[in-house]
């Protein structure tokens, strides 16, 4: 599992203080643990991408839904309304 | 680690999610027919405004001191905002509304989404596996279950992998198209 994990629980913060240190000190002297280091980031904010994204999915589904369902016509003709009157 | 920070939908039912919906839209969708947007445009704003705002509320240091609809509506005028650079002067924010702020990662490069199309493609299952066990609150024992998994130590194992997995697919793609080498 190489790197993963210590880089892992670096960033979370649950390394014991003395290991800590170590860390830091491989990643001040390794290149190329400060690139793993680097692109770890990287995929945790992809992944952090992909969830906005599925929950951004979800709403549009909610959407379709809510905007397709007879029971809020009410609803739905008090937001068409307010882009109406807007047209003009 | 901003990206570390727990992005979780809360504790939102199904039904809860519907509920909200149909009670904030009204206002978002007024302000930005008042600003002169389109009914997409009201819509694509007020997703994005409520994907900030779930992961405004899973942030455990944020206080909100006011409706939910009011703050929905208080991120989706930075989001206008945002969208229409010259929107600044005509857009007035309540003293509340200048402490919302959008987070600064929310609008990714274009190389960072062509990265996640790509990952996506070759390796759905991994980023699903990802996904839920640093964004959904499901605990590891039943994920396990429902990913297939014979218990908590393979998931932990396997989840690994994926990390590891997706790290270097992103190194090399990044190497391709990026002189990361200071």
């Amino acid at each position: 599992m190489n790197n993963i994990r210590l880089i892992e629980q670096y960033l979370y913060n649950t390394l014991a203080p003395g290991e800590r240190l170590a860390f830091k000190a491989r990643l001040l002297l390794s290149p190329s643990l400060r690139m793993d280091f680097y692109f770890q980031k990287k995929a945790y904010y992809i992944i952090k991408m992909y969830h906005r994204e599925e929950i951004k999915e979800k709403m549009e589904s909610l959407h379709r839904q809510i905007f397709s369902n007879p029971d809020n016509a009410v609803f739905q003709r008090n937001i068409y309304q307010l882009f109406k009157s807007k047209n003009k | 680690m901003e990206v570390l920070e727990k992005v979780v939908e809360s504790t939102y039912t199904e039904k809860q999610t519907g509920e909200l919906y149909k009670r904030a839209f009204p206002r978002v969708a007024a302000f930005v027919s008042h600003m002169g947007g389109s009914f997409e445009d009201a819509r694509d704003i007020y997703h994005d405004a409520l994907v900030i705002y779930f992961e405004t509320l899973s942030q455990n240091d944020v206080e909100i001191h006011t409706s939910e609809e009011a703050y929905i509506l208080g991120i989706a005028k930075h989001l206008w905002i945002r969208k229409n650079k010259h929107a600044r002067i005509n857009v007035s924010l309540s003293g509340l509304e200048n402490t919302i702020y959008i987070p600064e990662d929310y609008f990714p490069t274009v190389e960072n989404k062509r990265l996640l199309r790509y990952l996506k493609s070759v390796g759905k299952k991994c980023m699903d596996l990802l996904r839920a066990f640093y964004y959904e609150q499901i605990p590891v024992k039943k994920l396990a279950g429902s990913l297939g998994y014979s218990n908590e130590h393979s998931v932990s194992v396997q989840k690994y992998k994926c990390l590891e997995k997706v790290r270097e697919t992103i190194k090399q793609k990044s190497m391709l198209y990026e002189d990361f080498f200071e």
